[in-house]
């Protein structure tokens, strides 16, 4: 009479919320617990961004990549000369269309920076330049442009003996010698 | 569950009578009421039923309440952080970063841990001190000792400990000490910007530089200061100003690059410079900013304003010209040329050469109003305004005489700040405004308040000038190919303490703008008490001295902001120093008979 079908039906139910509670109750919990150890692991994470970012800027203070650059690299300063336009690079070989370096080439297109004519010719006393003086440019252009001429070997001061045994470095088009730097000993490995 | 009887129970009054029959019912069947004690205790436990069934039932609903309160309305309990912390975000500190035009950080806050002691709580300050003294070695074990046996509960030992000192202090395990996690503020460029950035003392309060201005500011917000300073160019600047300072045994320098068009500082240095990492080791007179807080008379860079002045009044024009074999006198004062030349001279060539006699003509025919008009518009008789502290104020005359007005119109008599100077050099080359210097990065398409200081031909004529100045002229030395370079230099002598001017002391400065066809950038370059060498020829001139740091800066700064080379502008040196052939209209307009 007391153990009714509803009562065990009711009994098994509640066990069955208990049992379930119980498990997400625990599931809660671990997935705190790993929530709060990701977000330990952010803040440290953040924290250890934060301060190798500091590094990073340290270790690119100007003065030191300069350094570096001089004992390591091959570089040398970046002058107006080495500077063009595309405009002003000399015609490919296949646009030559069978023309010869003897004949002249097409002369290249230079643009003669418009502002700068402009405020020129404002000015009372706007100066041209001689023809004999020299170009920077047009010059880098014009040597690109000649056939190679021999060109005296130019005898740097650094040369020794190990710089005669092979060639110096030579401009691939122009065949002038490359501006050679003193290299340390600390390079010569 | 209800008992099965025959017995009909009908309501019935207190005594007994039945209220709907009366007597027999029509089954004849009885009516029972109860009544006396059997009927009092029935009663009385119905009550107490009744009683304790409502109060079961309210304290279930509070309960069932209080499930649905927890289940659906409150999220209290539930960690919060879940949306907030990102791994790309910035770290939150107590005063946010500087960051130069690019990005790259100039300051930085840093987590450090701090060591303190609970003296009443040390059982051993000797034993401690020597244990102490073996990871700090910077302390001694007296002083230690002394720290430790204070009759105190808290004595800071060591702010700012490394990582390593923190873990080697812990394994130590000695009682009564303890860290305090705090923030340290880091310079990762050191002295490069010390003037600029400044520091900030123990308690991360800025003392000068951005630091200070900004202090409320960086200590608001989690958002980096962003200036207009370029790292790269800061550091050429400040390279090629310490290679002169040393080559010409200077004892000092400061330089500045500026946008001239959106009045932004790029580079700004100061010469010695200061360590931010280590504020106590800077020397007393290496605190002065020579850039913004040192006032100085910059000598024949005046020129250039008081061309432009001349030109704008209409005193004169380009063509005209004055005689400049005789010098001067005011009084008992004597106006020379540094080189005297003779004969007449036009105006672009006064300019050229420098001259003080037909600077100080061009100036008497403008006259001493128009002179402080024209400098007042472009800045150079106020303070100016920059987002440094203790801006220094220009220094005029007590009473602005005519002698002022001459000595002025070369540099001499006015001192003023090479900011000024630079901004106002600004003006005279971007077309006659004069924009307000910035060290913050003004946004892309921020509208600038500007004042017109001249008119747009006064600056075109300038700007030809200028050029002139390099190509043929005092600045020969800065003249970097290809980036047309215009600008002019200046000699100053110094005030001797024992009153008038120092025999052989003096600043040599480079004021210049390029490209000078479309400027964009204004150059200042000034070295304090150059001394003569052999190689100079005994010069320690602003064009000797100054002039070679504006060509190395230019050249080394111009590949990197993208301004391009052109060909031609280039000219004959041995043509230098002869007399251009300007036609010259020479009104023969004198003023040494005043």
């Amino acid at each position: 009479m007391i153990l009714r079908w509803s009562t065990l039906f009711w009994l098994g139910l509640f066990a069955a919320a208990v049992g379930l509670l119980f498990q997400i109750a625990h599931a809660v919990e671990d997935l705190e617990g790993r929530l709060r150890a990701t977000q330990e692991q952010i803040h440290r994470d953040r924290e250890a961004v934060h301060v190798l970012r500091a590094e990073w800027s340290y270790l690119n203070r100007p003065e030191r990549i300069a350094r570096l650059a001089e004992r390591h690299l091959q570089m040398m300063p970046l002058t107006a000369p080495n500077i063009s336009r595309i405009s002003a690079l000399p015609p490919r070989p296949e646009d030559m269309e069978g023309r010869t370096f003897a004949e002249g080439p097409p002369p290249p297109p230079r643009r003669p920076a418009p502002e700068l004519a402009g405020w020129r010719a404002q000015m009372p006393q706007a100066e041209t330049r001689p023809a004999d003086t020299p170009d920077p440019i047009g010059d880098l252009v014009a040597a690109t442009l000649r056939p190679a001429a021999p060109q005296p070997v130019a005898k740097t001061p650094s040369s020794g003996a190990r710089e005669t045994a092979h060639a110096a470095p030579r401009n691939p088009v122009t065949g002038a010698p490359l501006p050679v730097r003193p290299r340390f000993v600390s390079e010569s490995r | 569950m209800r008992r099965r009887s025959d017995v009909r129970i009908t309501p019935t009054t207190p005594c007994g009578m039945d209220l709907h029959q009366g007597g027999m019912g029509p089954q004849g069947a009885w009516t029972v009421s109860l009544d006396g004690q059997r009927k009092a205790a029935l009663e009385v436990g119905r009550t107490r039923l009744l009683v304790a069934g409502a109060i079961f039932l309210l304290a279930f609903l509070a309960v069932g309440l209080r499930l649905a309160d927890l289940a659906l309305l409150s999220e209290t309990g539930e960690p919060r952080r879940a949306a907030t912390p990102s791994a790309a975000e910035a770290l939150e500190t107590q005063r946010a970063e500087i960051l130069d035009r690019n990005g790259q950080v100039l300051a930085t806050t840093l987590p450090t841990s701090s060591l303190y002691a609970d003296p009443q709580k040390v059982i051993d300050p000797q034993g401690a001190a020597m244990a102490l003294a073996r990871v700090l070695p910077e302390y001694s074990v007296a002083s230690l000792q002394a720290k430790l046996s204070l009759d105190t509960s808290f004595t800071w030992i060591k702010r700012g400990l490394t990582p390593r000192e923190t873990a080697r202090i812990n394994r130590l395990g000695i009682p009564g000490l303890d860290f305090v996690r705090e923030e340290r503020r880091f310079y990762p460029h050191g002295p490069l910007l010390g003037h600029l950035v400044g520091y900030t003392n123990i308690d991360n309060v800025g003392q000068i530089g951005l630091e200070r201005s900004f202090d409320e500011v960086l200590r608001g917000r989690n958002e980096p200061l962003r200036t207009s300073v370029d790292l790269r160019i800061q550091h050429i600047l400040s390279d090629e100003l310490g290679k002169a300072m040393r080559e010409w045994r200077g004892i000092g320098a400061a330089g500045i690059v500026l946008d001239a068009q959106t009045g932004e500082i790029l580079a700004l240095a100061s010469l010695p410079s200061i360590d931010p990492n280590a504020p106590e080791t800077i020397p007393d007179d290496a605190f002065l900013n020579r850039a913004t807080q040192g006032v100085y008379e910059m000598g024949s860079v005046f020129k250039v304003f008081s061309t432009a002045m001349a030109l704008e009044t209409g005193a004169v024009g380009l063509t005209d010209g004055y005689d400049v074999s005789e010098p001067i006198r005011v009084g008992r004062h004597r106006i020379r040329d540094f080189k005297p030349k003779t004969g007449m001279l036009t105006i672009p060539e006064i300019l050229l050469f420098s001259s003080n006699i037909g600077t100080v003509h061009m100036t008497m025919a403008a006259g001493t109003e128009a002179q402080q008009r024209f400098f007042r518009r472009l800045g150079l008789l106020e303070r100016p305004s920059l987002e440094l502290p203790d801006l220094a104020a220009p220094k005029l005359p007590p009473i602005w005489r005519e002698i002022n007005t001459m000595t002025i119109s070369y540099g001499h008599g006015l001192a003023v700040t090479p900011l000024q100077t630079a901004r106002a050099m600004a003006a005279v080359v971007n077309g006659g405004q004069l924009v307000p210097a910035t060290l913050l990065k003004r946004s892309r398409g921020e509208r600038l308040v500007a004042e017109q200081a001249m008119s747009r031909e006064t600056s075109q004529k300038m700007k030809w000038l200028l050029r002139l100045v390099v190509e043929r002229g005092t600045g020969g030395f800065a003249d970097a190919k290809g980036y047309r370079v215009g600008g002019k230099t200046g000699t100053a002598d110094k005030l001797d303490p024992n009153g008038g001017y120092a025999e052989n002391r003096r600043i040599a400065s480079f004021l210049s703008a390029f490209p000078m066809d479309a400027p964009r950038y204004v150059v200042l370059a000034m070295i304090d008490e150059p001394k003569p060498t052999e190689y100079s020829h005994n010069y320690a001139t602003g064009g000797w001295v100054a002039a070679p740091v504006v060509k190395a800066v230019v050249e080394r700064m111009a590949p990197l902001l993208g301004v391009e080379p052109l060909a031609g502008e280039t000219f004959d040196r041995h043509e230098q120093g002869q007399p251009l052939a300007i036609p010259a209209n020479l009104a023969g307009r004198h003023v040494a008979s005043r």
